[in-house]
């Protein structure tokens, strides 16, 4: 009984603690293009046109890409096991933006102010489209969110995506209309929780270069190192071998960073130019552009005796799932109007 | 542009840009212990001394410290590793990415307070945020580091 019992201190505790370099962005190498991103200020539009020819002309501007420049895969940033239940329903950049914040245009510069200089000059002509903003209008609203033919499930999830439902799912137990009549007290309530964000310390980070044999090295601020290396492999058209992700000590997660969301962008920018790439998310980007904990609405009808203090209960949950967001039931829907106030 | 600054007890010139805040500089004169986390001021990850007082390096340009001594947590390393230990063994040395910012304003108090109550330990680190520990853990390692120290 040499360990029962007693606190163990954290090998790397002392290290961590009085900052050592060891988070993504502290192994930054030499000239490592800064990604920044230019994001959409509609919720729900199609992209008619995008001007570079000025943004091209700065200098120090490595590249710029937009939805012609991706692979036409689509793919999902659930951090999930096989079979991957979540739906294969977003590209890297697509020609259609569904909430203010998507991404338009990948943006690389030798630095960050170059970058976000070209961001500035960067034209973009949409054609506004009618937004579904609330999950409770999104079943049979007139714009349906993901229409695409190529969206692809692993198996069926009760997806119907003209209704804009993500998936759907009825496990029941006994006959739950039978047991509630031979109830004395019946009660039945709906509640609504809101979405929350993680709220992790260090934001949304990655970075990415090519090793001595050409493989992707991605150095990422996840949770989930071998689901990203299965998703850039889809995203990017790569056979998995020839992509190594690394996850340093992380600045917190908390279930946020069990989604990918940056890895993509300079993953897409080392492959194009052969170069080190980073990106890192500021606050606003983070609590906007990833994924939240879904707001919800939870119907809930519960029967009990008057002698028996427990009964049956029967639940009925909808769940707003934002756009191609993360794991279990919903709808699409909820490109936001404005994205939330930072505190 | 250039200024000179005083660097954890060395003086240093520095090129910097236009705009440019504290933080980046120090990131890119390699003191990678001084990291971003809210970018509005209110987290305290950023926290350096500006001639001995905590300040926010998110949120002071550059420009500004012409002159004066900045000191980040490399340059009080040892005090720093000494008080470690008692994170360490709270069990607060979670994530570890607060920690810098949040040693910097325990030491910096050390120095402004003589025996601070509860109350005052509370009030002095409210800039502090941390999103693993809830602070009980952060508490318990100051109080029995002051203890220690300031006998």
């Amino acid at each position: 009984m040499k360990i029962v019992g007693k606190g163990i201190a954290k090998t790397d505790g002392i290290a961590i603690t009085t900052g050592k370099p060891v988070y993504t962005d502290d192994l930054t190498m030499p000239n490592t293009l800064v990604v920044k991103l230019l994001r959409s200020p509609y919720a729900f539009a199609r992209i008619i046109n995008i001007d570079l020819s000025k943004a091209l002309e700065l200098e120090g501007v490595e590249c710029i890409l937009t939805h012609k420049d991706v692979p036409k895969v689509r793919f999902t940033l659930a951090g999930q096991s096989y079979p991957e239940p979540s739906p294969y329903d977003r590209l890297i950049l697509d020609e259609i933006v569904r909430y203010v914040g998507d991404e338009v245009a990948i943006i690389a510069a030798v630095d960050e102010q170059t970058a976000l200089q070209a961001m500035d000059l960067i034209k973009v002509d949409y054609e506004i489209l009618e937004p579904v903003l609330d999950f409770e209008t999104a079943e049979g609203h007139s714009s349906v969110v993901h229409p695409e033919e190529e969206l692809h499930c692993n198996f069926d999830i009760g997806m119907r995506k003209e209704s804009n439902i993500v998936s759907s799912q009825l496990v029941e137990i006994g006959d739950v209309e039978e047991e509630l009549k031979k109830c004395a007290v019946v009660v039945e309530e709906t509640y609504y929780t809101q979405a929350q964000a993680h709220a992790m310390m260090e934001t949304y980070r990655a970075l990415s270069y090519l090793d001595h044999n050409s493989r992707l090295v991605v150095v990422s601020s996840t949770q989930i190192p071998f689901h990203v290396r299965r998703m850039l492999a889809r995203a990017l058209k790569l056979p998995a071998s020839k992509i190594r992700v690394i996850k340093p000590r992380i600045g917190g997660g908390f279930g946020g960073k069990q989604t990918a969301a940056v890895e993509i962008f300079n993953a897409l920018v080392t492959l194009k130019t052969g170069k080190p790439a980073k990106i890192v998310y500021d606050r606003k980007e983070t609590f906007s552009c990833t994924t939240s904990r879904h707001a919800m609405r939870l119907k809930v009808r519960l029967g009990a005796d008057k002698e028996v203090h427990q009964g049956i209960r029967y639940t009925g949950v909808i769940r707003y799932r934002g756009l191609w967001r993360t794991c279990l039931n919903g709808l699409y829907g909820g490109g936001r109007e404005n994205p939330p106030p930072i505190q | 542009m250039q200024i000179s600054t005083i660097i954890n007890n060395k003086e240093v010139f520095l090129e910097i840009k236009k705009g440019e805040f504290l933080v980046d500089t120090l990131r890119s004169y390699g003191l990678l212990s001084v990291r971003t986390g809210c970018d509005t001021t209110s987290c305290g990850l950023c926290t350096v001394w500006l001639d001995g007082k905590p300040t926010l390096s998110c949120s002071v340009l550059s420009a500004r410290v012409q002159g004066k001594k900045v000191t980040t947590i490399e340059g009080v390393q040892k005090e720093a590793e000494e008080f470690a230990q008692f994170i360490a063994s709270e069990g607060s040395d979670q994530c570890g990415y607060c920690s810098p910012g949040f040693i910097m304003t325990v030491l910096a108090m050390k120095r402004e307070l003589t025996e601070p109550s509860e109350q005052q330990i509370i009030h002095y680190l409210t800039g502090n945020l941390c999103r693993c520990t809830g602070y009980m853990s952060q508490l318990r390692a100051v109080k029995r580091y002051l203890e220690v120290v300031q006998v």
